[in-house]
């Protein structure tokens, strides 16, 4: 994988020992005891602190010390420090080091970007591991073979998990590693800052799982007030990692917004930016906006259940409403965070295996700025039900009906493009295809939701749970693997194996379908959300789901079996360019090599001409003009 | 300390001018994302303060929570003069910077030490209503995101004292950058002491 001869190879045992991702989870756990110390020392003498039967201050205080442990661990005190003390501004970090690199703190957005396809698909698993726990247990209609309360942990460990993972599933990987491939830069604007975002991401993982032993989390992934304020400890590990994910996800916003904005290379107009990026910029957007509220909004929280305030507590003069408008302020343009880069890459894809230009360019990138502006102004919509002012009501239907159409500009982009194309039914062709299909049985089943006579039916019910796993699952997860079919050649050097991959799709496909489009009848025959037990007339119906879920998840396996085959076994190198593709990133050798681009290109067309007569190279590779590397 | 294997400098790498646009529109993002962190205490303030849920917005009967204005003028009047000399470091002469940052810095780190004084002879809890809760939440972050800031505030004071190597584009983008995000973080602090201090 790496591309740099190392010179001097030392020998493993000193490698190990340094700044790296052990000694972080050494310097993490040794946190965690130290930090609960003084979080005992802390509520003594305080009674309100004490006053329950746990100290949420000592748990908190612990999570603290542990996180500084593990980023102290990985070296990110170092920098700062230095600093401080005088040294002089630097870029880069451990950009040569051999495979360790991947082990700790890198600044090489590449080596970024694999780490994040890598954690955050390990934690993705995970939560797809709980699915199928949850699906054992929906087996039968009763309490079986878990109690109510620990199948409630599980549906709130499996939704927080997959929302933590899947915010970073497309800007983590794909957005760090191709944004400045694509942009013809060399590095994003902020590198250290770009690995921090990566490392909170394990810890972020970590700490939500340890919600198990603390008692579990009893609210499922809104977190909704008064319960988190009465919940077991459990709740205070779902309000870290959120926490931890919100900074996260802020600071890659920050970084992709300014890098896009600062660094194109010369004649990248923005009209010859890659849809991909615009649906970045999108995204990014949002990020930086919307993430810093829950952020916030989780302080609230933390501050409710560690030093007694009332924030939600509407016995002591807060309310729960406060809870629902803040966490929803930032929910709902994090449901977008989560659709627009599906829009950017699917998007992406069409065009160089439709073999002609994207249709309305500009109709698209329209479409995504007025998503990510609307998107501001429809969170009532799930406060609907909750008692909200009913003179409310209408204004968020009829913002959340109007974001529909930009969303459905999307749709348009795909059929111009795709009409009268002649189709090259590649794998991750095949993704971006039923993208369209999966988010149109979720956006229309949306336009229930979002109308109040209808979604006063459906809240609440399995009908919301077969929605937004159309849209996230059907749309974002099937995104992200058309996205690792069409790049994890550049990335990782090797070709994956199609039948596998052929296979893979296929079964995801049909069993995506077969196990989310019932649950919109199990919805209207008010099967309830996050509830173990059901109607026993409902059996058949939720066997028939369980089953098809459980080959939904066999899908994964053969996934990871193709991952682990065609990198560690057949090794078949990938082409530079094997979709013949336009794209900048397209045009680098395979490795990537450190430096991305030995001269800064000079952008001369844009990235979609295909099949146009006279079209000239996307770029100029060697422009007199411009610097070399190192130079 | 963990050296660099690739250690090299910025302008080996790229011209200043890059690095300089960065921090510039950098800082002006990161103050939005401050400025929207505070918006949801601004929004808590308003709205339980409307609500009012059980009548003990204001704390319990004849225990009403009142921070002492002296202490709230003496950290507004901190933090103003704070923003005032970073943000006009950028339009003078770069032989100025060190003494402005200086003052900054002290500014600063007055304020947050003015906060941990009031907090420790507040008079009342967190437990006192919802009132006394954004209190302390909205000024207790607050003073926790301007110690943050005053460590660039560090860093930049460290690279004009030394003239050393960081170029002068640099060093002129993070005199700017750290300068507006603290005159953000005073328009913050502006809304907070009319809300928790004059309108309560
Ligand atoms: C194999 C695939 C999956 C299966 C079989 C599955 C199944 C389930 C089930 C059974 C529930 C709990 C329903 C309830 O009792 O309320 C649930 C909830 C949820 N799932 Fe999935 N899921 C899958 C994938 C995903 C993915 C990919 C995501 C997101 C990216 C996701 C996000 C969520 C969320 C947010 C909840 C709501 C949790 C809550 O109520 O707080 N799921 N899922
Ligand atoms: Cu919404």
């Amino acid at each position: 994988m790496s591309a740099t001869a190392i010179a001097v190879r030392p020998p493993v045992w000193r490698r190990v020992i340094g700044f790296n991702m052990l000694t972080g989870l050494a310097l993490g756990i040794s946190g965690w005891f130290l930090g609960g110390w003084i979080g005992g020392q802390m509520a003594v003498g305080h009674d309100y602190l004490l006053g329950t039967d746990q100290n949420d201050v000592g748990i908190f205080m612990g999570y603290l010390f542990a996180i500084i442990g593990w980023l102290v661990g990985l070296g990110f005190a170092n920098y700062p420090i230095g600093r401080l003390l005088g040294r002089s501004p630097t870029l880069r970090e451990h950009e040569t080091a051999g495979w360790t690199r991947y082990f700790k703190m890198c600044t090489d957005h590449k080596v970024v970007g694999i780490q994040y396809l890598f954690g955050v698909g390990i934690f993705f698993f995970i939560g797809g591991l709980n699915a199928m726990l949850m699906r054992t247990e929906l087996l039968r209609p009763v309490e079986r073979p878990w109690p109510a309360g620990q199948y409630l942990t599980l549906v709130s460990l499996h939704g927080t998990m997959m929302i933590m993972m899947t915010s970073a599933f497309i800007l983590g990987p794909f957005g760090n590693y191709f944004v400045p491939l694509m942009i013809g830069a060399r590095r994003m604007a902020f590198p250290r800052i770009e690995a921090l975002t990566f490392w909170l991401v394990p810890a972020a993982g970590l700490i939500l799982m340890s919600a198990i032993a603390f008692g579990g989390i009893a609210t499922g992934w809104t977190g909704y007030s008064p319960l988190a304020d009465e919940g077991r400890a459990g709740m205070d590990a779902y309000v870290t990692a959120f926490i931890l994910i919100a900074i996260s996800l802020t600071l890659v916003g920050l970084n992709l917004l300014v890098t896009i904005l600062t660094m194109r290379a010369p004649g990248l107009t923005w009209t010859r930016l890659p849809i991909f990026v615009w649906g970045v910029l999108a995204t990014s957007v949002l990020m930086v906006l919307a993430a810093p509220v829950l952020v916030a909004t989780m302080t609230m929280v933390l501050m409710d259940r560690a030093a007694n305030t009332s924030f939600f507590l509407a016995s002591a003069g807060g309310s729960q409403y406060l809870y629902q408008n803040l966490f929803w302020f930032f929910g709902h343009p994090e449901v977008y965070i989560l659709a627009l880069p599906g829009f950017g890459i699917v998007l992406e894809i069409l065009p160089v295996f439709a073999r002609k230009p994207l249709w309305g360019y500009r109709l698209a990138v329209a479409g995504m700025l007025g998503v990510t502006l609307l998107s501001f102004m429809v969170w009532q919509h799930h406060l609907f039900v909750s008692g909200m002012n009913a003179g409310l009501r209408p204004f968020y239907m009829l913002t959340t009906e109007l974001i529909s159409i930009p969303t459905g500009f999307i749709f348009l982009n795909a059929i111009g493009t795709l009409w009268r194309a002649r189709i090259r039914f590649t794998v991750p062709m095949l993704f971006a295809l039923a993208f369209f299909f999966n988010f149109l049985i979720g956006g229309l089943s949306g336009v229930f939701l979002s109308d109040v006579p209808s979604d006063v039916t459906t809240h609440g019910s399995y009908f919301v749970m077969a929605h937004f796993h159309y849209t996230i699952m059907g749309g974002l997860v099937f995104a992200f693997f058309g996205a690792v079919y069409y790049w994890l050649p550049k990335m990782l050097g090797v070709t994956l194996n199609e039948t596998l991959a052929k296979i893979h799709f296929w079964m995801m496909f049909v069993f995506f379908n077969l196990t989310f489009f019932p649950l919109f009848a199990a919805g209207f025959l008010d099967m309830p959300r996050r509830v173990s037990t059901y109607a026993p007339h409902l059996q058949v119906l939720n066997d028939f789901v369980s089953a098809s879920a459980f080959m939904l998840g066999f899908s994964m396996l053969i996934f990871i079996a193709n991952l682990v085959w065609s990198l560690v076994f057949a090794r078949v190198p990938a082409l530079a360019n094997p979709w013949a593709s336009r794209g900048l990133e397209w045009q680098l050798p395979t490795p990537v090599p450190t430096e991305n681009f030995e001269r800064i290109p000079v952008i001369t067309s844009g990235p979609y001409e295909y099949g146009v007569a006279g079209a000239p190279p996307v770029a100029d590779f060697t422009p007199a003009a411009l610097p070399a590397a190192g130079s | 300390m963990d050296t660099t294997a690739g250690g090299t400098h910025i302008e080996e790498i790229e011209p200043g001018d890059v690095l300089a646009r960065n921090i510039h529109l950098g800082s002006r993002v990161w103050a939005a994302s401050e400025a929207f962190f505070f918006l949801a205490f601004f929004f808590a303030f308003l709205y339980l303060r409307a609500l009012n849920t059980n009548g003990i917005w204001r704390g319990w009967p004849h225990h009403h929570p009142n921070p002492s204005l002296a202490f709230g003028i003496a950290i507004l009047i901190c933090v103003l003069a704070c923003a005032a000399v970073a943000r006009g470091a950028a339009s003078v002469a770069p032989a100025m910077w060190r003494n402005a940052a200086s003052v900054a810095l002290v500014l600063a780190l007055a304020a947050v030490g003015l906060q941990a004084a009031q907090f420790s002879s507040l008079g009342f809890g967190p437990t006192d209503g919802a009132y006394a809760s954004v209190f302390v939440g909205w000024s207790g972050l607050f003073a926790l995101m301007l110690l943050g800031t005053c460590y660039w505030l560090g860093t930049v004071l460290s690279d004009v004292t030394r003239a050393g190597d960081a170029s002068p584009e640099v060093r002129a983008a993070a005199v700017d950058g750290v300068g507006f995000v603290l005159l953000v973080l005073a328009g913050v602090e502006i809304a907070a002491f009319i809300l928790l201090y004059i309108v309560k």
